[in-house]
C-alpha cells in the first residue's frame, strides 16, 4: 500500500502546544471523565508491546468532493462514525491542537463474545491540517502512541485513511490484543468508522484495506509498571465502586 | 504540486560522528530521502547521528512518525540521535510529542559535538 500524504496547507495546519498532564475544564454530555485528568500523553516509544503501524483505507470513487471537504465533514461528525462499543466525545470546540476526545469503550473478555468490559478515557488531538488530524493517547490508555485521520487524492480517487503507530501500553493490554481478541476488535471498529464515512458520501460496497507492519518486535519490559495507570482496570474498579458512591452521596445530602 | 520538498546532506564529522543537515520539510514524501540519509550517515561504523534541524521549514504528524522510525531503528543498531538548530515552535513540538527525551538536543553544532564526542 502507498503511502498517503495529507495536501499541506500551513494556513490551515496546527499542532497543540506543549503540556505536561491533560487538565479538563468541561466534560462534554454523556462522557466519563476518567483515566485523563493529571495523564501524561505517550509517544510510541513509551509503551510495552511490540511496535505496530497499522493503515486501514477506503476508496471514496465518484464523491465530487475534495480532500478537504471529506475530512471536514469526518471532523465534524466524528462520533457518529464510530460503533457503539467506541464511542467518541469530543469537547465543544471540536477536533482542533489541544483539544480532548473522551472515549466511552468496551472490550471482549473472551475472543469472539461480545464487548462487555468497559475502558474510559480519551485521546488529545496532536495536529491538524484541511486534510488530516492527529490524536495521542494518554498513560493509561490501551495503546501508546498515535492515530492519524486522513483524506487524500491519488491518481485521480479519494482515499480516506487511519493509520496508527503505536505498541500496547502494558502486559495486561499486549494480552489482550493477543489472546482476548482486541485486535480484532480494533480492527473491526475501523473497518466500521471507514465504511459509514464512505456512505455518508454514496459509497457502497467498497472493501477497507489494511496494512500491518512491524517496526519493533521488541518488548520493553522496562514499561511493565504501566500497568499501574491501567484505564481498563480503573474503570472496572470505577463503575464497581458506583453503589458506594451513591450511597455517600445520600449521606452526605442527610 | 512538489512533493520533493526537502534536502538531506551527509557530513561525516571525526569520532563516528555524521551530521545530517535537513533543508526544507519532513513529511511522508521524506521517508525515502530520510532513510538513505540515515543509511549514509552510520555507514563505515558511524556510531551518532545528529541531525541539524536549522533549515527545517515545517514538519507534520507523518514526518514525527518517520522520526521516531528511525529512533527505533537507531535503539536497535546501538545508534546515539542528537539533534540542534530547533526553532521555539519545533521545540514545542518535541516537548510535546516528548521526543525530547529520547533525542539528545543541543542549541548548536558546536555544542552538539562537544556533547555528544565529549571535546
Amino acid at each position: 500500500m502507498e503511502p498517503v500524504e495529507s495536501s499541506l496547507d500551513r494556513n490551515h495546519s496546527g499542532w497543540a502546544g506543549p503540556i505536561e498532564q491533560i487538565a479538563i475544564t468541561e466534560v462534554p454530555a454523556g462522557a466519563t471523565n476518567l483515566n485523563l485528568e493529571g495523564h501524561r500523553l505517550v509517544n510510541p516509544l513509551h509503551g510495552f508491546g511490540p511496535l505496530w503501524q497499522k493503515t486501514y483505507q477506503i476508496r471514496l470513487p465518484g464523491t465530487g468532493k475534495t480532500a478537504a471537504e471529506v475530512m471536514r465533514v469526518w471532523k465534524e461528525r466524528f462520533p457518529e462514525f464510530h460503533p457503539a462499543e467506541s464511542r467518541f466525545y469530543p469537547s465543544l470546540a471540536g477536533i482542533h491542537p489541544g483539544e480532548v476526545l473522551f472515549i466511552d469503550g468496551t472490550v471482549p473478555a473472551l475472543p469472539n463474545t461480545p464487548s462487555i468490559l468497559p475502558v474510559s478515557s480519551g485521546v488529545m488531538v496532536l495536529y491538524e491540517d484541511e486534510t488530516s488530524f492527529t490524536v495521542m493517547t494518554p498513560e493509561g490508555f490501551p495503546e501508546s502512541g498515535w492515530n492519524t485521520f486522513s483524506v487524500s487524492e491519488i491518481d485521480g480517487c479519494l482515499y480516506a485513511q487511519v493509520q496508527s503507530m503505536a505498541r500496547t501500553t502494558d502486559p495486561i493490554y499486549e494480552f489482550a490484543f493477543r489472546f482476548m481478541g482486541s485486535s480484532e476488535q480494533q480492527e473491526k471498529i475501523w473497518r466500521h468508522v471507514l465504511t459509514h464515512l464512505a456512505a455518508v458520501f454514496g459509497v457502497e460496497g467498497e472493501n477497507v484495506t489494511q496494512d500491518k507492519k512491524c517496526l519493533d518486535p521488541k518488548i520493553q519490559w522496562s514499561q511493565a509498571k504501566n500497568i499501574w495507570r491501567n484505564a481498563g482496570v480503573s474503570t472496572i474498579i470505577y463503575k464497581m465502586a458506583a453503589p458506594l458512591r451513591w450511597i455517600s452521596l445520600k449521606v452526605k445530602r442527610r | 504540486m512538489d512533493i520533493n520538498q526537502v534536502t538531506l546532506d551527509v557530513r561525516k564529522i571525526r569520532g563516528k560522528l555524521s551530521i545530517i543537515d535537513v533543508i526544507g520539510d519532513i513529511t511522508s514524501f521524506a521517508e525515502e530521502q530520510l532513510q538513505t540519509a540515515f543509511n549514509q550517515a552510520i555507514s563505515d561504523g558511524f556510531e551518532i547521528v545528529v541531525w541539524n534541524f536549522s533549515q527545517l521549514h515545517f514538519i507534520n504528524s507523518s514526518g514525527i512518525g518517520l522520526l521516531v522510525v528511525l529512533l527505533v531503528r537507531a535503539r536497535k543498531q546501538n545508534i546515539r540521535m542528537g539533534a540542534f538548530g530547533l526553532s521555539n515552535h519545533f521545540k514545542r513540538l518535541f516537548e510535546m510529542t516528548r521526543l525530547n527525551e529520547v533525542f539528545n538536543l543541543y542549541e548548536t553544532e558546536d555544542e552538539a559535538l562537544s556533547g555528544l564526542l565529549g571535546a
